[in-house]
């Protein structure tokens, strides 16, 4: 035993000595004596056994987020306080600002206020015409609305008093948020009340955001014929809206003055009828078209009136389908996609009945699985040739059931059964998950071609074969060929083989879906990358690329992959994609049925695969050749990341909405923006980009771009035709301080033209963040619970922070503050930040003194439901404290 | 040669001589690392590779009903009495891999020991260079108990960087 301690003692020393000019074997030597010796006199020492831990330091800097402010006097005693009860002691705010706070009714909240409650806060601010004020309740509860009830008003006088009036006030006291529009410039002041409860509140004044848009929103589904409007005057006679009818050529069809009126087109004013799902039940596309088209005409001429206050299309707001599967709402994937809206289509009987085969290629499927067998295809298969790797006594036979691909069943990923339920578990039968190919007649087909270790090329081509009804080495075919492939799978290695193979499958009009990968990097693989294969890469909650996927030219779409090491949405739940898994009995292996989350391109993949099952369900004409013009023409996806194709999100993230209200229907050009709405500079852009496309059929020429002021500059940075890419830029030097509105004008030679607003403000900047009183966390990365704790304040911007004795081992930091003092940081409303940033916390190795561990601490603007599961806490925050 | 088997006689013993008092590691043979589970998808917060030493029965059960945290109903998990005084406790993973076939597992030999310091050697099987595989990530770890004796430091060894795990002493 001496010897290896002698040679590990010597390791560690042998750095110590590396800078010494010694030749390798005699520096080696003396490595060694040094090292037994430095055992012999330890060993000897009588303490050797109870050597304490090493202790080092820890330190860096937290930094703000610019226009950030908080509260002066929260619930947390530990926090800096001055009161700002009244209007003499208003806290002074510059605008914009983002400020965390805290309030109480009398009687609730405890901590610093010992139960006196602190029912007001008043900031005081310059405001200009037309800001908004917005105040989002952090502690308000959707199923208990009333417990708490935060209200907003603006005064413009230091008088408030009971009889005093507002200019302006919000005071629902059901919503989360509260939102007061500035009717002119002046100083105002801002009450946050508590009328009921105690709550973290945020406010948020001025900051550049894309403004609520009111373009017509003409791909979204609207019933043809039918326009909604509302006058800006009640109406004083019915012969009033006669007289509007006959002028405009309408047809009052229901509604009544003084209210939301609702009217057809005259002529072809019979609206057409739905069938079941939404869908109109035109069969001719082009009256469709025509009407659609007239439709949008009239409402854009409406809005052009000055009797009118609004004029819409009549959308069809059919509810989103929401199934009743019991991890439903822990599916946020699918909301990702806009599935539950696509769903509302599909998932109505009789949306289809044309059958649609799946082949989910992998490591078979667990065939009884509960939420799996009503949805499974008879016809699948196992194509494993190796019986060492089939693990399941034999070569290639029909029964395509896993039995683990593990060196045991409890190590086995059952992946296969995983990518099957994304696809197509049994939707809207009370268990388990849904998959996407709800109320389609949409069969899985299994195929296994993955056991131990993985598979191998040629196992592969043979199960794609028979999916695709090609020959193949079982001498069978299915009775129905696969209309869809999935392959959530891949390697590194080209064959030109493998690529005529899948050439020959995608001519046959089968679509080829398969994983990019998941080393985040821009490697190829395959079968991802050949010609005939969509390649799937991953994105998060936060419509991001997954840290691990893959990436590069040959990435066509980006879908739902997850990330089970974050919660992002604060749910209680990490992020993965949850679906159908098998569990296995370590005492005596038998297999369970069980649901777990994953994350990766392979659950990317089957995203994608499962929304073009149910186009293919709603249109048989579908094949791989229509599935990729209508991907490239942006019609089965939200562009995210550069626009246009990219090389981390391809032609970006799938929308199964989009995808189902494309299958059939052609509209004119239509030119639309990215981002639509407007283009906010706020306080601080210079430069903001938007790019214009063809958001209908046919084509146009984007022929001019115009604003009417000097202090903006569009330029375009490529154009062709309808895709274009502008650069829009503001100058402030000579503005004096306020806030500008203008408009840009795109004109085209067939599309008509658009005009997007453009909102500037002028003054205020506002260079240092104060997030507030802030407590930075040692965290255990395995139990997230803390092991150390310290408090800083903020320092013209800055907290620097240090650990002076922290034992060898891995943490996470995680810094924020703690406003309503129930002992959680990060809890909504409050600042949270972490190394190296708090969506993306990575744990710090600590063997020696660290110091620069840097980063961010800012609010989160979007308030996280209440969630409750039974099986797992909620969790908001982060214990500050230690162990706690 | 011969001077590094002086040096290494050396070593031996002034171990063999100097044992700590009322240690009885040199006379009576340790029992052998033992695997309490072992898993390839790991509900953990680590990305990277990770060694964490469980010191009490409630962290045990926490880390145990953890490393099954992914998985919908939570499952029952059986969790062993340990006698902390005897062994520690380890969880070991490799942070995150990026496909199917990595699993991690104890080596041969898998656990030696000395007075203050002791060594692991753990094992993280890769899929074959060659092989198509599954492109889900998983996260492999493995939960070691080793008996418990004059040393306060463990170094895991078979995962990139040698992490070391203080245990503190519980003789």
């Amino acid at each position: 035993m001496a010897a290896p301690l002698a040679k590990l003692a010597g390791e560690r020393l042998q750095h110590c000595f590396s800078a010494l000019p010694q030749t390798g074997a005699r520096r080696l030597n003396t490595i060694y004596l040094v090292a037994g010796l430095i055992l012999a006199v330890s060993a000897c020492d009588g303490n050797s056994g109870n050597r304490q831990p090493t202790f080092h330091a820890l330190a860096g800097t937290i930094t703000s987020a610019i226009g950030t402010a908080v509260d002066s006097d929260v619930n947390d005693p530990q926090a800096p306080y001055t009161s700002n009860d009244t209007p003499e002691t208003a806290q002074s705010l510059l605008v914009p600002v983002l400020l965390g706070g805290f309030v109480s009714r009398v009687g609730s909240g405890g901590g610093n206020f010992l139960g006196e409650g602190d029912a007001t806060d008043i900031y005081q601010m310059a405001l200009a015409e037309g800001q908004s004020v917005t105040l989002f309740i952090s502690d308000h509860d959707r199923e208990n609305p009333r417990a708490v009830d935060i209200d907003l008003e603006i005064y413009d006088t230091p008088d408030i008093t009971p009889e005093t009036q507002p200019v302006a006030r919000s005071v629902s006291a059901l919503a989360g948020t509260e939102t007061v529009r500035v009717p002119k410039s002046g100083l105002y002041y801002i009450v946050i009340h508590a009328s009921e409860g105690a709550s973290n509140y945020l406010l948020t004044v001025g900051w550049p955001t894309i403004l609520n848009t009111t373009a017509l929103q003409t791909k979204a589904p609207f019933i043809p014929g039918e326009v909604i409007v509302r006058f800006k005057q009640p109406m004083a006679a019915a012969s009033d809206a006669t007289y509007f009818a006959a002028a405009t050529g309408l047809k009052k069809k229901k509604g009544a003055t003084g209210r939301t009126m609702l009217f057809t087109l005259n002529d072809e004013g019979q609206s057409l009828p739905l069938k079941p799902g939404g869908m109109t039940a035109a069969d001719d596309g082009s009256r469709l078209a025509r009407l659609k088209r007239k439709t949008i005409d009239t409402v854009e001429a409406l809005r052009k009136r000055p009797d009118i206050e609004s004029a819409d299309l009549n959308y069809l707001r059919y509810a989103t389908a929401i199934p009743d599967d019991e991890y439903y709402p822990r599916q946020w994937n699918y909301r990702l996609i806009n599935l539950p809206q696509a769903w509302s289509v599909t998932a109505l009987p009789a949306a289809s009945e044309h059958p649609v085969i799946v082949a989910v290629v992998d490591t078979g499927v667990m065939l009884n699985h509960p939420d799996l067998k009503a949805n499974l295809s008879p016809a699948g298969y196992d194509f494993i040739s190796n019986p060492a790797i089939a693990a399941d006594g034999d070569g290639i036979d029909d029964n395509p059931d896993d039995p683990g691909d593990g060196d045991n069943m409890q190590r086995s990923s059952f992946h296969g059964t995983h990518v099957a339920g994304i696809i197509g578990a049994q939707s809207n039968n009370k268990i388990g998950v849904s998959g996407i190919s709800w109320g389609t007649n949409t069969k899985i087909m299994p195929i296994r071609v993955l056991g131990r270790g993985g598979g191998t090329t040629y196992d592969i081509i043979q199960g794609v074969r028979y999916a695709a009804g090609l020959s193949n080495d079982s001498q069978t075919v299915p009775p129905q060929r696969a209309d869809i492939i999935n392959l959530s799978l891949g390697g590194a290695g080209f064959t030109m083989a493998e690529q005529a193979e899948y050439n020959a499958i995608r001519d046959a009009g089968i679509l080829i879906v398969a994983a990019a990968g998941n080393s985040n990097s821009a490697n190829p693989s395959y079968p991802a990358a050949y010609d005939s294969v969509l390649s799937v890469s991953a994105v998060t909650l936060a419509r991001e690329k997954a840290p691990y996927s893959n990436f590069g030219s040959t990435i066509d779409i980006a879908a739902p992959g997850g990330d089970t090491l974050v919660d992002s949405d604060g749910d209680g739940w990490f992020d993965g994609i949850l679906s159908t898994l098998v569990k296995t009995d370590g005492s005596n292996g038998a297999r369970e049925a069980v649901y777990s989350f994953a994350q990766g391109t392979s659950m990317a993949a089957p995203h994608v695969s499962g929304v073009a099952a149910i186009m293919k369900a709603l249109d048989a004409r579908l094949d791989s050749d229509k599935f990729t013009a209508l991907l490239r023409e942006g019609r089965l996806t939200t562009d995210l990341g550069a626009p246009g194709r990219d090389e981390q999100f391809g032609y970006g993230l799938l929308d199964a909405l989009k995808a189902v209200e494309n299958i059939d229907v052609e509209l004119p050009p239509i030119i639309s923006t990215n981002p639509s709405g407007s283009l906010n500079f706020g306080p601080f852009v210079t430069q903001l980009e938007f790019t214009t496309r063809n958001a209908g059929g046919g084509s146009f020429s984007i022929t001019g771009v115009t604003t009417d002021v000097n202090w903006l500059d569009v330029t375009p940075r490529s154009l062709e035709g309808s895709e274009g890419t502008f650069t829009a830029t503001v100058n402030r030097a000579d503005l004096a301080d306020r806030i500008y509105r203008t408009t840009i004008t795109l004109e085209t030679d067939n599309a008509g033209s658009l005009t997007v607003p453009v909102t500037l403000q002028v003054g205020d900047r506002r260079e240092e963040g104060d997030t507030g009183h802030t407590y930075v966390l040692l965290v255990d990365p395995l139990t997230l619970e803390a092991t150390h704790t310290i408090a800083v304040n903020n320092r013209a911007g800055h907290y620097d922070y240090r650990f002076d004795r922290v034992p060898e081992g891995s943490y996470f930091i995680i810094a924020g503050t703690d406003l309503d003092n129930d002992g959680l940081i990060c809890d909504p409303g409050e600042a949270c930040g972490g190394y190296p940033t708090i969506e993306r916390l990575q744990a710090v190795s600590v063997y020696s003194n660290v110091d620069g561990l840097d980063f961010g601490s800012n609010f989160e603007i979007v308030i996280r439901p209440l969630a409750n599961h039974p099986e797992q806490p909620k969790r908001h925050g982060y214990s500050r404290n230690p162990n706690g | 040669m011969a001077d590094r088997l002086l040096i290494l006689a050396l070593a031996v013993l002034s171990i063999t001589g100097c044992t700590l008092p009322g240690s009885n590691a040199a006379d009576t043979p340790l029992p052998a690392a033992q695997v309490i589970s072992s898993a390839i998808q790991c509900n953990g917060a680590e990305r990277q590779p990770v060694a964490i030493h469980i010191g009490n029965q409630p962290q045990l059960e926490r880390v145990m009903k953890r490393m099954q945290g992914l998985i919908l109903p939570a499952p029952v998990v059986q969790i062993p009495e340990i006698d902390f005084s005897r062994w520690h406790v380890l969880y070991i993973s490799s942070g995150q891999q990026p496909t199917a076939g990595y699993l991690l597992r104890l080596a041969e030999p898998a656990f030696e020991t000395g007075h203050s310091e002791a060594r692991l050697n753990v094992i993280l099987e890769h899929p074959p260079a060659d092989a198509m595989v599954a492109a889900v990530l998983t996260h492999p770890c493995v939960l070691v108990k080793i008996p418990a004796n004059s040393y306060s430091t463990v170094e895991i060894h078979g995962l990139g960087e040698v992490r070391k795990v203080t245990v503190g002493n519980a003789m």
